[in-house]
This record gives structure tokens, C-alpha cells and sequence, in this order.
């Protein structure tokens, strides 16, 4: 019997090849899309999920009235383990503002190599997060000065496979030069918000001493404080208790300024999705697009499994005749049901094998957008859900046709007539509208999308970044061989301009003071973000100077001058006109000091887009060392020039590798999570496109099969083609356009809530609606348009000849 | 007796009016017998075939098949009373489109769970009995009317009905291709199985041993 079943199953999917095929696949694409991107909610949930006792390890944050910060100050950790005695450990984490890159050189100098996320951290750190050592022991680890501990990658990099323990490594930075002891090696197995390369030791000869200053100094949060609490201890009352804490040690302070300051936890296992304040350690994830994917994943399944659902029921009325001779022949009900079950799993495993291959030839392609390592096979108990998932919808989808069909009375269906009921058909038609509704939507919100994203690139940011050559400088001579670099540079004609500072547009700032001006006190002082530079810098970026001038070659002239931008200008109390030569203050503790304004650029946005601008200075960078060296090219002979500047590059700076990166793409690095969101909108609009068409041709050949007599009785009572096919189409588009009314709105609102990003951003227009309204429709048209053509043109005669 | 059919109406409601496609039917049917139903188109003739083959109901009367009272029985136990004593031949056949000659044959025996031995036995039989042994796997798609027709016929007989209810058999065929039907059925009343024809043509009426005319759903 189940022979007879599988025989009739294969035979029926055979002879039907294009709607089986459709079908199928249509399936298929939705259990594909779905399995990536559950693996890819898996792999984002999967963050900071393997500490020792992570429920009991959290990190503590800043809130003031205006915003939050992951970051605390420096006292805070000693002082809390002092205070507390609930604190098992805890554990203080520095990322060093304005470095982000660290050269790595071994002893005889011959490997040396740029590495990022380098992190300094103190001897309690291991204790606190948990980390697995490949070399080395995480109890024993950085417990001396002078110590680090390498990622996995990054002792390959440099010692291969040797067991690198003991071994020394210079790490320079462009506060000077350190030489290291390798304490161990970790692996990279585990997925942290902290994606470290480098953990060094706080304890050193050059930031440790900085980081020794710190100490008692309770105004710069800069120190990320992770600590774990002792069992049986609740976070709630530990957090009850750090208002008194802050009161005792800055209370004064606090009182003084005017602000408020809240420290409260957070979480470990909660960072990497739900925290996103200033000064992360990294670009972290997003709850948000967790539940955006989730409810993605959730209706293309479910869209593709109606389709499916559709397409077999509309394509098992063509098996009615077949239904009611077996039931004639002695079937009962229930093997009916089982009968047709059984073909809509077979139909779904199908799919299932088609949508692993998707997914592993897709794998690639997405991991690149996504920016992860995702396999299909690292959750084995994922593909055991996916293939139960495949046979659920087999069954789901298997029992409306398999009932629908079973309870006909043979005698009807015998005669060929299957009336079907107007609920059914509205039911059909209400999915298709459904389906439409949300592509509409996807198309409409990757419209916004799209424009936004042409609006950043192209939006006049008020400095020049095409074409700016930013090489890495960390070189403890790099103050001296600048001039000599610069000018060696500048004979070269295509090289228009070139400088030297520590910021540049869109990294992320991290110096800062709060000047006041002449008529202002400390109380209501501009914080204002501040980039340190050399000569030339404002020309070379093309920033507009509208008043004063830039800084001089000569150092010492300007060592208490600032350029600062309209904003800072405006909020010191001045105007670009009368802001030339009056004096700015800052006050460090007790000490207060003053600059002179030379020169007021016009604002410009030094920070990605997502941010309006802000009080912003430029002062000189004097003698301390640079961070990046930054030239203007011409637009000729780019890779000659780059070649040209690399040679010049390898005689001034021997010691430093020539690295370079283009502005506009670090830049851009500001809107990678955008990008990501952009191209995973459109590969969903696709999809839900495709599954969308396939929900339509699924309708339109039910209903033209459904229609055929119709059809034939007007052609011979003189209907033309042109007429029928419009008919037909008409009750199409209707659809399509309730689709497009109901998405417009939706689509508003979400494009909306997505540009809320942004503080520079385009407004949603009446043109887009027009354009998607028009794309659906074309799109409807490209899908039902053969089969309503066809249906028109076939002989009548044929389809009014009776049984 | 094989069956027997007492004061039969069946009507249907159509905005509010009663149409009878049934009115006041009784006939007794004894074994052996080969009966011809006639009548014009509308008559009621194919209505009454199929409530003698319990496909239909009817609304008032009484119906008897060999001592059961089929108008007191529930669904089930009248399928099962079809399925055991009644073979079908339609008009178009009905033959599936997707199944060779001899998986059709086979089927009516798969929903009576016989093994698969036995199956192979009665369809070699019947596909033997009609000299279609050599068309045995082709689909019906590939025969003649008159061919399939007689692979409709051996489906029909292949569970040893008592009584075989054929509606309009020829009514798709040539005249030579219905005349070799009608002789089958001929031949198969002669080896004792009761037949029951629709019909329109007065020369295929005259095989069977008793006409019953309709007209308006009356018998005339």
C-alpha cells in the first residue's frame, strides 16, 4: 500500500515538474533562509555564555543625566573590593583612547606587525572572566609587570606553532615602547563582547604609569570594572548600596559640578545584546535586530509553508477525480488523509535536502555580510529542529489538503464539479495579500534604506575624504621624521597635502576637556572633544576656516593655541568674528589653564552621521607623538603613488611597517552595522519577493483552472482576449494594491523608527511609494501574466467540453 | 432477492422549491438479473444507479441490499456493504491517470488489505480473463476508450461484486468498442452476476432481461 502511495506520489510530482518544482523550492528557500538565520540568533545569543559563574559576574556602568557609560573611574574597582566585602573579585579592563593600533616587534626585529584590539588589564582580570588558556595558566597569568597573554591568532602570527611561553615581544604604541613577557596564549573558541587580541598587563613601564596616576583621580571614566559577586549575594542590594559608596568619594565633587552620577550592573551575559552606551569596548550586537531576525525567520517560514499548503491543496483538485474513485474503489477517510500526508512529507523532505544545500552554498556569502564563522553543523541539534521543523510543515501543510480532499462525496467530485466555497477562496486571497503585504513592506523599508545609505556617502560632510591616505605612526621618532617625511612626500606632485595627528574624522574621540570662555565659569563649561595635530591638518582634511588660521610648522608657537569649531564657538559664548585671539579655560582639579582661539573652522562632522555635531578643538600636537599620518593624494596613479609613498616611507621610519587604510572606508566603518542591516534587508526582500511570487502563482493558477469554463463561455460569446486576460488580471492587481495599502503605513513607521539613528537623515517621500507600488505591480504582472495569457488564449471549445 | 427498493423519493431544494429527482421508485432486483434503467436526459436514471450504489441517499422510502435495511444504516457500514458487493463501471472510465493497467486493477484489492501475493494472483486472473496481459503496464493514457473501458469492467469485477452498477458504459465508445462491452457484460450475467446498466440506446438495453424507464424521475 505505502508502495502504491510513494509510486502515486512520485509519478504525481513528476508529471507536474514546473508546480512541484515551485513548490519545492519554494519551500526550500524558506527553510533555508530560516536555518541561517537561526544559526545566526544562535551565534549572537551564544556571547559571554562560558565565564565560571557568569550569573554572578557583572560590569559596572555609569548613568548621568544625558547619557550612560560602560566606562568608570580608575579608584572605583580598589575601592569597591575595600568597601565590599559580597565582591568575590573584581577585575578593571583599560582600552587606551586613541590607540588602536599596537606594533608588535620580536626581539631580533624581525617580525614586526600592526595588531588591533590590544586591551590592558590588571591581575584580578582571569578570576573574574573566564578564558581558555592554550599556553600558560589563566590562575597564574599577568600576575608580574611586564607581562601579556596573546590570542590564539596572534601567536601564530608571530611564533607559529611554537609554544610561545616566556618569550619576549616589543609592543609600542604612540606613548612609547614596552618590552613584554608572554604569559600564555588563550583560544578564541569562546565568543566575548571583549574580542580581544591583546591582553596586557596594567602594571608596565609606559601606560602603567599612567594608569598609576589615576589612582584617587575619580573624573576620568575611562576603566571598564567587571567583578564578581559572592554567591548568595543579590545584585539588587549591591546596587542599592553604591549611591551611599559614590556619595562618600565624590559627593563633593559631584555637588560642585552640578551632576549626577548613578553606578549600577549590569549583566555580563546581557552586554554583548542589550548594551550599547558610549565608550564599548566594541561594536556590540543588538537585541533589536534579534528580534527583527527572529520575526523574519518566523514569517518567511510560515509564509512559505501557507504557499506550500496552497499549492498542494490548489494542485490536490486536480486529484479530486482520483480521490473519489479510490473512495469508490473502498478507500476510507483515513487512508485518504494518510495518503496525502504522506506525499506532502515526502515533498518536504525534498525540501529539507534542497535547504541544506542552500544553505551550505549560501553559507559563504552570508558569513561575509554578516561577519561571522557560522557552519551549519556547529549546532547539531539545530539540524534535528530544522528537520523537525521540515516535518511539521509536512504534516501542517499535508492535513488541509489531506482533510479538504478526503471529505468529498465521491459522487461530486466524480462529476467533475468541485465548488469550491467563497470562504476558501477569500482565505486564499487574504494570504496572498499577507504575503504581498510584507514584501511590499521589505521593498518599501529597503527603499528608505537604500536612500539613507546614498544620502550618507554623498551628504557634504564638511571635510574632504575621498582620497586621504591614512598610514599608522607609531614610532617613537615619529615627531622628529615628520618634517623630513612630510617634505620627502611633498616633492612627489601627486601628492597634494599631507600632516600628521592623533584623531581622525569618525574614530571614535576619546580626548576631551570642558573649556569655558571669557564670560563663562567652570559651572557651565562646553564639554568639547578635542583632536591633537600637526601643521597643515585643517587644509589637508579640508576643513573651511572661516576665521583666524591654521598652526605653524613651529611647535612651540602654538603649544596654548586652539582652533575651534562654530559649535565650540557659539557655546563658549563667542561668534566666528569676534573669537580670534580671546581665551578659553579648563580646569584639572584645582589647576585651571587657559588657550588662545586662533582659528574657527566651520562644523563639520567629525563623528559618524548617527550624531549631530558637536563642540569640537583642534590644538597642536607639539612634540608628543602622533597616531596617524594622513596624505592627500590626486587622483592619478593612485598605486604608483602609494608604491612611491611606501619607499620614502621604508627610509624615514625603518622601524615602522607601512600600513595604510583610505578614510572614506575607515569612515565607513561607522555605518558597518547599517551595511550589514542593508544587505540583509535586501537579501530578505528578495526572498520574501520570491515566495511572495510564488504565493501569487500559486492563486493565479488555482483560480485561472478554477475559471476555465468561465473563460471558455465568454470567448464564444465573443470576449477578447485582451479583455479577459485584463479581467483576470484586474482581480490580481486589487490584491497587490490592498497589499501596497496596507504595507505603506507599516513601512512609514518602521523606516521612520530605523532613521531615528540618525540624526542627519533623508524624509520618507510620496516618490518611493509610487516607485515600490509600481515595482509590485510589475512584479505581479511578470508572475500571473503567462498564466492568465494562456488561460485566455486556449481553445474554448477544449475547456466547455463536458465530462 | 438481491435487492429491493420501496416507495424511493429524493428531492433537492432550489430557492425555496422542491425538485423531485426521485418520485415514488419501487423495484425488486433478483440475482442473476440484468436490468437497463432508460429514460431521457433529466430523467432521474443516473440519480437512481447511484442510490442502488449507495454513493447517494435518498430522503424518504425504504432500501433493501441482501436483508440489510441500507436506509437505517450508518456511513461506514454502507461503504463497507458497496465495497463488498458492488463494482462500479462509469461512462469516462475513471481510470487513474497516474497508475499503470495493472496497479489499477490492483487497487480496489490494496483497500481490502489482501496480501500481496493474492493481489499478484487475481490481477495476472483478471488481466488474463480480458486478454490484457500484454497491455498490463502501460497508463491509461496510452489506451483506446474501448480498452480502457474494459480495464474499468476488470477493476469492477476484480473483487467479485455481486452486483455491478454501470452508468452509460458505452457512451464514450465507437459502436464496434460498445458492442464488445455490452458482449462481456452479456457473458459475465451469464456466469451469474447481477448487472444493473444505464442507458440511452435502445440496442443495448435489449442484452439485459427487464427495462425499467424513467421519466421525470418516475417510473413509466
Amino acid at each position: 500500500m505505502i508502495k502504491n502511495y510513494i509510486k502515486i506520489a512520485w509519478r504525481n510530482l513528476l508529471k507536474n515538474k514546473l508546480f512541484s518544482s515551485i513548490n519545492i523550492f519554494g519551500l526550500a528557500v524558506g527553510l533555508a533562509t530560516c536555518l541561517l538565520l537561526i544559526l545566526y540568533i544562535l551565534d549572537e545569543t551564544s556571547y559571554d555564555k562560558h565565564h565560571v559563574d557568569g550569573d554572578r559576574i557583572y560590569r559596572v556602568y555609569m548613568e548621568s543625566e544625558d547619557n550612560s557609560l560602560a566606562t568608570t573611574a580608575g579608584p572605583m574597582s580598589t575601592e569597591l573590593k575595600n568597601e565590599f566585602p559580597e565582591i568575590e573579585q573584581i577585575a578593571t579592563f583599560l582600552k587606551f583612547p586613541n590607540v588602536d593600533k599596537f606594533l608588535l616587534k620580536d626581539k631580533s626585529l624581525e617580525k614586526k606587525l600592526y595588531e588591533t584590539n590590544g586591551y590592558y588589564v590588571d591581575s584580578t582580570f582571569f578570576q573574574v572572566l573566564s578564558y581558555d588558556f592554550k599556553y600558560g595558566n589563566a590562575n597564574t597569568a599577568l600576575k608580574k609587570p611586564n607581562t601579556i597573554v596573546l590570542s590564539e591568532e596572534t601567536a601564530f602570527k608571530f611564533f607559529g606553532d611554537v609554544n610561545p611561553i616566556s618569550k619576549t615581544i616589543e609592543v609600542e604604541t604612540p606613548y612609547g615602547s614596552e618590552i613584554y613577557t608572554i604569559d600564555g596564549v588563550f583560544k578564541t573558541d569562546n565568543k566575548s563582547h571583549i574580542n580581544a587580541k591583546l591582553l596586557i598587563s596594567m602594571k608596565n613601564g609606559g601606560i602603567g604609569n599612567w594608569v598609576d596616576s589615576q589612582e584617587g583621580i575619580w573624573g576620568n571614566n575611562l576603566f571598564h570594572t567587571y567583578l564578581k559577586l559572592k554567591k548568595g549575594s543579590s545584585e539588587l542590594v549591591f546596587e542599592e548600596k553604591l549611591p551611599a559608596f559614590v556619595d562618600r568619594h565624590i559627593g563633593e565633587q559631584l555637588a560642585a559640578m552640578n551632576v549626577e552620577r548613578r553606578y549600577l550592573l549590569q549583566p555580563i551575559k546581557d552586554i554583548y545584546l542589550k548594551s550599547n552606551m558610549m565608550w564599548e569596548i566594541d561594536q556590540n550586537g543588538s537585541m533589536t535586530y534579534i528580534y527583527i531576525f527572529s520575526a523574519i525567520a518566523a514569517f518567511l517560514l510560515i509564509i512559505a509553508c501557507i504557499n506550500f499548503m496552497n499549492l498542494s491543496t490548489a494542485r490536490s483538485e486536480k486529484r479530486a477525480k482520483e480521490v473519489g474513485m479510490r473512495k469508490v474503489l473502498g478507500a476510507n477517510k483515513n487512508s485518504l488523509v494518510f495518503q496525502f500526508l504522506g506525499e506532502s512529507l515526502l515533498l518536504c523532505l525534498i525540501s529539507l535536502v534542497i535547504a541544506i544545500v542552500l544553505v551550505m552554498l549560501f553559507m559563504p556569502f552570508f558569513n561575509d555580510i554578516t561577519n561571522k564563522e557560522l557552519v551549519l553543523t556547529q549546532y547539531p541539534s539545530l539540524l534535528i529542529f530544522i528537520g523537525g521543523l521540515a516535518l511539521i510543515t509536512g504534516l501542517l501543510s499535508g492535513l488541509y489538503p489531506a482533510f479538504y480532499l478526503s471529505s468529498f462525496k465521491p459522487i461530486t467530485v466524480l462529476k467533475g464539479k468541485l465548488i469550491n466555497t467563497i470562504s476558501a477562496k477569500n482565505i486564499r486571497k487574504g494570504l496572498v495579500v499577507f504575503q504581498f503585504t510584507i514584501s511590499a513592506a521589505l521593498i518599501l523599508v529597503g527603499g528608505v534604506i537604500w536612500q539613507q545609505m546614498e544620502f550618507l556617502q554623498n551628504k557634504d560632510m564638511g571635510f574632504k575624504k575621498e582620497r586621504q591616505l591614512l598610514i599608522p605612526y607609531s614610532n617613537p621618532n615619529a615627531a622628529e621624521n615628520y618634517s623630513t617625511l612630510k617634505n620627502e612626500l611633498l616633492k612627489d606632485p601627486n601628492i597634494l597635502s599631507a600632516t600628521a595627528g592623533d584623531a581622525y574624522p569618525g574614530i571614535q574621540i576619546l580626548s576631551d576637556t570642558s573649556f569655558y570662555g571669557e564670560e563663562q565659569t567652570n559651572e557651565n563649561a562646553t564639554w568639547t572633544r578635542y583632536a591633537q595635530v600637526l601643521d597643515d591638518y585643517t587644509q589637508t582634511l579640508g576643513y573651511t576656516l572661516i576665521a583666524g588660521r591654521d598652526f605653524t610648522k613651529n611647535n612651540t608657537v602654538d603649544s596654548l593655541s586652539l582652533i575651534l569649531n562654530e559649535t565650540a564657538v557659539r557655546k563658549v559664548g563667542y561668534t566666528a568674528e569676534t573669537a580670534i585671539g580671546k581665551r578659553v579655560f579648563y580646569e584639572r582639579g584645582a589647576i585651571k589653564s587657559e588657550m588662545e582661539i586662533i582659528g574657527v573652522v566651520k562644523d563639520f562632522n567629525f563623528k559618524s552621521l548617527h550624531e549631530p555635531i558637536d563642540a569640537y578643538a583642534l590644538a597642536s600636537l607639539g612634540d608628543n607623538q602622533p597616531s596617524y599620518f594622513i596624505a592627500t593624494l590626486n587622483d592619478q596613479n593612485l598605486a604608483a603613488t602609494i608604491k612611491s609613498i611606501e619607499s620614502v616611507w621604508n627610509k624615514v621610519n625603518p622601524d615602522t611597517p607601512f600600513e595604510y587604510t583610505f578614510l572614506d572606508e575607515r569612515f565607513n566603518t561607522n555605518y558597518k552595522a547599517e551595511k550589514q542591516t542593508s544587505t540583509v534587508v535586501y537579501g530578505f526582500m528578495l526572498i520574501a519577493i520570491f515566495i511572495a511570487c510564488i504565493g501569487l502563482f500559486g492563486l493565479a493558477s488555482f483560480t485561472t483552472e478554477q475559471r476555465k469554463k468561465e473563460v471558455g463561455i465568454r470567448r464564444v460569446l465573443g470576449a477578447s482576449i485582451f479583455s479577459i486576460t485584463s479581467m483576470q488580471l484586474k482581480d490580481f492587481l486589487r490584491l497587490v494594491m490592498l497589499a501596497m495599502l496596507v504595507a505603506s503605513p507599516l513601512a512609514w513607521f518602521l523606516g521612520n523608527r530605523w532613521l531615528e539613528n540618525f540624526a542627519y537623515r533623508i524624509s520618507i517621500g510620496w516618490q518611493l511609494f509610487v516607485a515600490a507600488a509600481f515595482v509590485a505591480i510589475l512584479i505581479a504582472f511578470i508572475t500571473v501574466g503567462a498564466q492568465v495569457f494562456k488561460a485566455a488564449i486556449a481553445n474554448p471549445v477544449k475547456s466547455l467540453r463536458a465530462e | 432477492m438481491l435487492l429491493q427498493l420501496n416507495n424511493i423519493f429524493k428531492w433537492v431544494k432550489t430557492g425555496g422549491q422542491q425538485t423531485f429527482l426521485l418520485k415514488d421508485i419501487n423495484f425488486n432486483v433478483e440475482e442473476g438479473e440484468f436490468i437497463s434503467i432508460m429514460g431521457p436526459s433529466g430523467s432521474g436514471k443516473t440519480t437512481l444507479l447511484n442510490v442502488i450504489g449507495m454513493l447517494d441517499g435518498f430522503n424518504e422510502g425504504e432500501y433493501n441490499f441482501m436483508d440489510e435495511s441500507v436506509h437505517d444504516l450508518k456511513e461506514k457500514h454502507r461503504a463497507d456493504l458497496y465495497k463488498r458487493y458492488i463494482g462500479f463501471v462509469f461512462q469516462s472510465y475513471h481510470l487513474l491517470d497516474e497508475l499503470t493497467v495493472q496497479e489499477n486493477l490492483e487497487m480496489p484489492l490494496l483497500y481490502k488489505k489482501l496480501k500481496g501475493s493474492e493481489r499478484k494472483a487475481m490481477v495476472a486472473d483478471m488481466l488474463d480473463r480480458f486478454n490484457i496481459v500484454g497491455k498490463k503496464d502501460l497508463f491509461p493514457t496510452q489506451l483506446s476508450g474501448g480498452q480502457q473501458q474494459l480495464v474499468g469492467i476488470a477493476r469492477a469485477l476484480i473483487s467479485n461484486p455481486k452486483l455491478i452498477l454501470a452508468d452509460e458504459p458505452t457512451g464514450n465508445l465507437n459502436s464496434s468498442q460498445g458492442e464488445e462491452i455490452m458482449g462481456i457484460f452479456k457473458e459475465l450475467n451469464e456466469e451469474g452476476v447481477t448487472i444493473i446498466q444505464v442507458t440511452h440506446s435502445e440496442k443495448n438495453a435489449e442484452y439485459g432481461t427487464r427495462t425499467i424507464n424513467l421519466l421525470d424521475g418516475r417510473m413509466v
